[in-house]
């Protein structure tokens, strides 16, 4: 709406590549939850232990965290019509993400590396 | 009389049925807004199994209730049809797949693809495929 072309084209690249990437992370995390969801927390902290789950989770998140984020973004441009409202959703919407990305982010590191 | 039966209808709501491409296409979106729900789960979920034995325990006992297992029946479900709708849609990027005639096609393909995977992970899930 803003006619800031290049931003519309920067969102939609940012949502087909994470798009791409999301393929093979969704179906491995499906896969490696279908192992560890139903268990209890030393299970989790197991799985998490070997630095290929940790690291593959890690970035799961951030392009995860990202697609979402660019996501929400463009339903809310598309149903709020507001300025003022739709510029503060839009920084809840990025707050928000980052805020929920830092705090998972911050839990694998710490199950990864917890003795 | 007669003229006002040739009036042009609004809508029925209750009748009138969404084209099925537009239904898929909302369908899309509202899958998408679920994910990014469950995404904010599962930040909630790791959290608690780094710092809150607590709260994870908690996690544990809702994910086994009843309302638990439907909601991440849900979430499998809504992540299936968004993954396959998706990739759908990064076919047509490429310009591929566009014709009313494919359209027809892929329509189905999304569908039973989306229901098909989701049965076989669930059942992979529950010790049933493994
Ligand atoms: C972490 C998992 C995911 C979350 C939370 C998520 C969330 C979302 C959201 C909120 C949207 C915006 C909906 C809209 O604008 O209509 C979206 C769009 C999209 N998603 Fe996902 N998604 C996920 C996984 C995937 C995967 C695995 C694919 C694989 C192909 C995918 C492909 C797409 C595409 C192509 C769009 C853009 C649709 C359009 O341009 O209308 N997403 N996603």
């Amino acid at each position: 709406m803003s006619g800031d072309n290049s931003h519309a084209a920067k969102h939609w690249l940012v949502t087909r590549f994470t798009s791409l990437a999301l393929i093979p992370l969704c179906l491995w995390l499906f896969y490696s939850l279908a192992g560890v969801a139903g268990g209890d927390q030393p299970l989790v902290q197991l799985w998490l232990k070997a630095p290929a789950h940790a690291g593959v989770l890690g970035l799961f998140l951030l392009v995860g965290f990202h697609h979402s984020a660019s996501g929400v973004q463009e339903v809310i441009e598309d149903y709020i019509s507001s300025e003022n409202v739709k510029k503060l959703a839009l920084a809840a919407n990025r707050l928000l993400h980052l805020a929920a990305f830092g705090a998972a982010l911050a839990a694998v590191l710490s199950l990864a590396l917890k003795g | 009389m007669a003229d006002t039966q040739k009036r042009p209808l609004s809508p029925h709501l209750q009748i009138y049925r969404l084209p099925l491409p537009a239904l898929l296409s909302i369908t899309h979106r509202m899958t998408g807004m679920a994910l990014s729900v469950g995404l904010f789960v599962l930040a909630a979920w790791l959290y608690a199994a780094a710092f809150s034995p607590k709260c994870f325990a908690k996690f544990h006992e809702l994910f086994n209730t009843g309302l638990g297992r439907f909601a991440l029946f849900g979430w499998m479900l809504a992540f299936f049809y968004h993954f396959c709708a998706g990739i759908r849609h990064l076919v047509w990027d490429t310009g591929t797949g566009l014709s009313k005639s494919a359209y027809r096609i892929s329509n189905w393909i999304v569908i039973f693809s989306a229901l098909l995977l989701t049965a076989g992970a669930w059942l992979y899930a529950r010790g049933g495929l493994q």
